[in-house]
């Protein structure tokens, strides 16, 4: 019962969702129900019509040219809904994938980031990733409606020839259709079951075309382990299509053999019927036709419910991410004071989908034109923190607040506008060098260029290059940049958002000594009214700093400058000692 | 044509190599078939005339069963046979794309990164993968013949009566055959005209798709952008599609009419010529009912050609693929010392393929003894460029390498590289388990768990359910764990330790660890080099601190060499960026 109220539930998301985007459907499949109607009832009187004719000697002309008129005209109709109602699923098909997209882009990050979501996005959008989901949802009910009226017709013509005959062919397709909808699914079990297989010859097969595997797979020689992972594989993959296989082979066995008892009792009946002298000659013909038409219509009338019905669970996954509300921008007008200060006050956090808290009762404020260090092991929380900080996780306890006020209650994209990060994982788009620095801002080329001067790119990108595309990814003469200039190019990405608050996530990781220092010198002086905060695990930017912080154990242990927290002789003395002892001289 | 024929006797070949029995299966299943297209002609005809002929009605009765009982026993057949073809054909597909695989795993590294060879590999690999060109040409080849047959076992029924029809059917079957190409041409034109527009289009769709680019698309509110540079291409696809269907449709609407068309001329030709009033119903009817069934095999048959030609058009670029791939094995015989002594660069020139800039120029280095050497230098100096160049993964453009002062060239790769221990700046970890991470193929447990202890990975090995079993990654099981990227380090020095290989170089490995985890790193790096030959890259010049020899390398040269001290002393370069780190530190020490 549950069951079939989630299938009526996704069911009805599907007609909607063709009605609002697509109202001519409805009417082309209703017509094709008409014409496919028109042309199952008069192609089984030719054979009858002329039989006839040529049993009496006189040729009908008149019967005849109408006859093949209407056949003509409605086999057309049939064609022309087909070319109408095909493109609808892809239509909306497309529509979804794009729709999907904007909803990845959209709802709040720690809903995106939920293990339940993230590591699902495989099943969400199964329907939408194959043409064996929506698109063949509307283009099968639309064959249906054709093969519908085909066994309708039929049923009608037998009713009137032998009741019996009809209620026993009704009851059959009945039944017919039932178990089989009910293998399909067993079918769609068994196929659920093995699709692991699938996901690991996946992977297996895209590492060995991934490049940034390739220098493992060479060095340590990984062809023949590689080889046997995928012999095993392929072994698995046959045992279980073997056991998909013999299933569906039984199926077509019993389909067979349905067939022949449904076809024997019928051609008995018609021969009874003849020898009673019920039916002629020219009849007999046309209920001989009319087996083979519904024989036809039935077998792919039921692989259209089959198609319908497959796995329609999967439609309601889809619906269900459609329905989670984008991240909304309702609220306070956000006002950036002179002076400001944003204070974390007793929170605390976990992940969604988890129950280990990250932090707990974490406290500290943040003042206008600060420069922050976040200090702590790998895996303390530092990302997480700025995360919270700038709204793209919700505390699960306590407030953060921004002059006093929740920062939840302020309008989301205008609280978004204090904040210019640059996150660890660099990310450069296939678009032209100003797009991927200001998107589609009206900006300036020289001042969008002055920040590339700013962060040390002046000679590897010049002016006029701002319009060239970036990766070649879609242009071959794209500009790459190593792992350097990529964390350089993010920061200029950061300059022109011209925002105050500048958010470095671990920002030279990848520069060499004399580009790191030089980094922390501009930051110290160049950007003196801007307020920083930066996540590094190089202990000696930290001396520009006016506060360090050091996460370690679910909040603050230590905050302070430089000189309090080394007089601390805490963990933040331990940490700048192992590190700094090698550039100590006394040492050598 | 001839090429054609080529591409499908290789197919063919290759085919009959991965599944030995699918071939014969198929030509079985293609009698079959045919003989049941017969049957259905000949089914309407036999029961009017047993019903017209002074037979009993038991015996007739008996005869359409015995009929329909036959078919029903050729159609078992073909289900059985049907699965055998099916389970075949599916794991063949995964087979094929699996020797790709391992094919690939001999193509030299910088091949790997030059575009024209990964689009020549996406072009033998899509078609087979994902447009199914080997499973549809396996489906249309049967029908062909099955088509074929049927058309010379119609026409020689028909015949006996007049060859005039045979002549008509053949014309309206021509008509339609033009009305085909024209759609076909204007259909692989459109899919031509727009392919850049459909790459780009895809690249955003999956660009979109990627979660780590969800943080920075908030922040800086990309979406609209990201989406409306999406939609630019998007009507165009839309566009694409809706054609492709709608010829497709309009080629199944030619097909239907000129099919009822045919059915009127047989039944008005029958009709009106005066010979046929004393003709048998039966006779009639099978007439009839042959024609159709020729108006739809030469329809069919052309779109199944069509089907097979495309197949093999792209199945093509498999066989480019395939050529490609056996041509660029080079290697040389000379087995590798089981110690690796000494590295020399001599004069090497190299530039990465399809680019102008020189990295390294007349560049001259030499490392003897065990020793444990620094490269440093500014980004982009060539640093990883000299280990991509000692791990063969590329070839200098002039000048050699000598090792044990023999040419990188002329060992056997294989033997060469059992020596050589890396840890690449990008390491990557499998989604295997921990144990398969570290040792692969050849498991021995007292190694591994030596390596364990060493890399300090046996702490980490605690929290885990599984101990080294646990898999990393969600990709092999749901359960598996996500490492942090220190654990990860460690295991990657952990894999490192249990190749023991003579040679070990280190890329960066500190780059992304907090400071304790560097210290470890460190404290184990003697441990790790000792008694080999060992080079380490870092920005950290802490690191320095313990090796033997420093090289600086500037403007692909070697600007300075020596020890840590002597390199002091000198007051240069290297003295410069040292003194500029650990200014830093020292500051706040005064």
């Amino acid at each position: 019962m549950k069951r079939l109220k989630i299938m009526i539930k996704s069911y009805k998301d599907l007609i909607k969702m063709a009605y609002k985007d697509e109202k001519m459907y409805f009417f082309w499949v209703m017509l094709n129900f008409i014409c496919y109607g028109v042309y199952g009832y008069s192609i089984i009187q030719v054979p009858r019509i002329v039989l006839e004719m040529l049993e009496s000697n006189t040729v009908n002309f008149e019967l005849l040219i109408i006859v093949f008129t209407i056949i003509f005209i409605s086999d057309l109709g049939i064609s022309l809904c087909k070319i109408k109602y095909t493109p609808v699923g892809y239509r909306i098909r497309y529509g979804l994938m794009l729709k999907y997209n904007e909803k990845n882009l959209s709802i709040p990050l720690d809903q995106y980031e939920d293990p339940k979501i993230l590591d699902n996005l495989w099943n969400i959008t199964r329907p939408i990733t194959s043409v064996n989901g929506v698109q063949f949802f509307y283009l099968h009910c639309a064959e249906f409606s054709g093969n519908f009226a085909i066994i309708l017709i039929s049923i009608g013509v037998l009713l009137k020839l032998n009741i019996i005959l009809a209620i026993f062919i009704f009851i059959w397709i009945i039944i017919y259709t039932f178990l089989n909808v009910l293998n399909s699914e067993k079918i769609g079990k068994i196929k659920d079951d093995g699709g692991s297989i699938y996901r690991k010859h996946f992977y297996f097969k895209n590492i060995s075309m991934d490049i940034s595997f390739a220098k493992e797979m060479r060095v340590f020689r990984l062809k023949n382990w590689f080889k046997i992972k995928m012999n095993t594989l392929l072994d698995d993959m046959e045992k279980f299509s073997k056991l998909t296989y013999k299933f569906s082979a039984k199926i077509m066995i019993l389909d067979n053999i349905y067939q022949f008892i449904r076809d024997s009792i019928m051609y008995i009946t018609l021969i009874i019927l003849y020898f009673d002298n019920k039916i002629n000659l020219a009849q007999f013909s046309m209920y001989s036709v009319l087996v083979m038409q519904l024989n036809n219509a039935l077998s792919l009338g039921v692989n259209n419910i089959k198609t319908i019905v497959n796995e329609y669970e999967k439609y309601t996954k889809m619906f269900d991410y459609f329905r989670i509300e984008n991240e909304d921008n309702k609220g306070l007008e956000f006002k950036c004071d002179n002076d400001w200060e944003i204070k974390f006050d007793n929170v605390s956090f976990h992940y969604l989908g988890s129950d280990k808290n990250i932090y707990e009762n974490l406290n500290f404020t943040i003042k206008k034109g600060k420069k922050i260090a976040v200090i702590g092991l790998n895996g303390v929380g530092k990302t997480t923190l700025i995360k919270l900080l700038m709204r793209l996780y919700k505390p699960t306890d306590g407030k953060i607040l921004f002059n006093g006020v929740d920062i939840q209650s302020f309008k989301l994209s205008e609280y978004y506008n204090l904040f210019a990060p640059v996150f660890q994982e660099i990310n450069l788009f296939a678009y032209s060098v100003k797009e991927n620095l200001v998107f589609d801002q009206e900006y300036d080329d020289k001042i969008a260029y002055d920040a590339l001067i700013q962060v040390g790119l002046k000679d590897k990108i010049s002016l006029d290059q701002l319009d060239k595309s970036m990766t070649k990814i879609i242009d071959e003469d794209g500009l790459l940049l190593s792992g350097g200039e990529s964390q350089k190019f993010a920061m200029a990405r950061a300059i022109c958002s011209n925002r105050q608050v500048l958010i470095l996530d671990e920002p030279t990781s990848a520069l060499d000594a004399i580009a790191e220092y030089d980094f922390y010198h501009k930051i110290n002086n160049d950007y003196k009214d801007k307020t920083i905060l930066f996540i590094s695990h190089r202990l000696a930017s930290t001396s520009f700093c006016d506060e360090i912080i050091l996460v370690d154990d679910k909040c603050i242990k230590e905050h302070g400058t430089h000189d309090q927290l080394m007089k601390l002789e805490g963990k933040y003395f331990e940490l700048y000692r192992v590190q700094s002892k090698y550039y100590q001289k006394e040492e050598s | 044509m001839k090429k054609q024929l080529s591409v499908l006797f290789f197919v063919l070949k290759k085919t009959h190599r991965l599944a030995p029995s699918y071939i014969i299966l198929q030509c079985i299943q293609t009698v079959l078939e045919t003989s049941l297209i017969f049957a259905f002609i000949y089914l309407p005809a036999f029961i009017i005339e047993i019903l017209t002929s002074d037979m009993q009605v038991e015996i007739i009765k008996k005869q359409v069963i015995i009929f329909l009982f036959i078919i029903l026993v050729v159609r078992l057949f073909i289900s059985i046979i049907n699965k055998r073809i099916s389970i075949i054909s599916e794991v063949l597909q995964f087979k094929m794309i699996a020797e790709v695989n391992e094919q690939l795993l001999d193509v030299s590294y910088d091949k790997l990164e030059s575009p024209k060879f990964m689009d020549q590999l996406a072009n033998a690999v899509e078609p087979i993968d994902n447009l199914g060109a080997n499973t549809n040409l396996f489906l249309a080849l049967p029908k062909i013949i099955q088509h074929f047959i049927t058309i010379v076992g119609v026409i020689s029924i028909v015949y006996t009566y007049s060859i005039w029809v045979v002549v008509i059917v053949f014309m309206m079957s021509f008509a339609l055959f033009l009305f085909n190409k024209a759609r076909i041409n204007e259909e692989i034109n459109n899919a031509k005209s727009n392919f850049d527009q459909h790459k780009t289009y895809w690249y955003y769709l999956r660009m979109m798709k990627d979660p780590s680019i969800a943080k920075d698309v908030r922040l800086y509110k990309a979406q609209p952008f990201l989406l409306k540079k999406a939609k630019e291409y998007y009507q165009s696809v839309i566009d694409s599609g809706t054609l492709l269907y709608k010829n497709r449709d309009l080629r199944a609407l030619a097909g239907r009419s000129f099919s009822v068309l045919v059915l009127i001329f047989m039944y008005s030709y029958l009709l009106i010529n005066p010979n046929n009033v004393t003709m048998e119903a039966s006779y009639l009817i099978l007439l009839v009912n042959a024609c159709t069934t020729l108006f739809i095999a030469i329809n069919m048959i052309q779109t199944e050609l069509l089907t097979a030609n495309q197949s093999l058009v792209y199945l093509a670029q498999y066989l480019k693929f395939n050529e490609m791939v056996t041509l660029s094995k080079d290697d040389g015989t000379i087995k590798c010392d089981p110690e690796i002594t000494s590295i020399e660069f001599k004069d090497v020139t190299f530039a990465y393929p399809d680019t102008q800039k020189n990295i390294l120029e007349n560049f001259n280095l030499l490392i003897d003894s065990k020793q444990r050497v620094s490269i440093v230098g500014e980004n982009g100096c060539g640093k990883s460029t000299i280990i991509k160049l000692i791990a063969k993964l590329y070839i200098p453009c002039s000048g050699c390498i000598l090792i044990n002062g023999i040419d990188l060239n002329l060992y056997d790769y294989d033997s060469y590289l059992k020596q050589v221990s890396i840890i690449f700046q990008d390491f990557k970890i499998f989604d295997i388990s921990i144990k398969e991470n570290i040792t692969f193929e050849n498991n021995d447990d007292l190694k591994l768990m030596n390596a364990l202890q060493e890399s300090d990975f046996d702490k980490e090995l605690v929290k885990f359910n599984n101990g080294v079993d646990t898999f990393t990654g969600k990709a092999f099981d749901d359960n598996g764990v996500m490492l942090s990227k220190g654990q990860e380090q460690k295991l990657a020095i952990a894999r490192s330790i249990y190749k023991n290989g003579s040679l070990m170089i280190l890329d960066e490995p500190t780059a992304s660890l907090d400071p304790m985890a560097e210290e470890l790193v460190y404290q184990h790096f003697n441990q790790l080099t000792k008694d080999k030959l060992s080079i380490i890259i870092s920005h950290r010049l802490s690191s320095c601190r313990m090796s033997d020899v420093i090289v600086l390398i500037e403007d692909g040269k070697v600007k300075q060499l020596g020890s840590h001290q002597q390199l002091m002393n000198a007051k240069n370069s290297y003295a410069n960026m040292f003194n500029l780190q650990a200014s830093n530190y020292l500051q706040t020490q005064e």
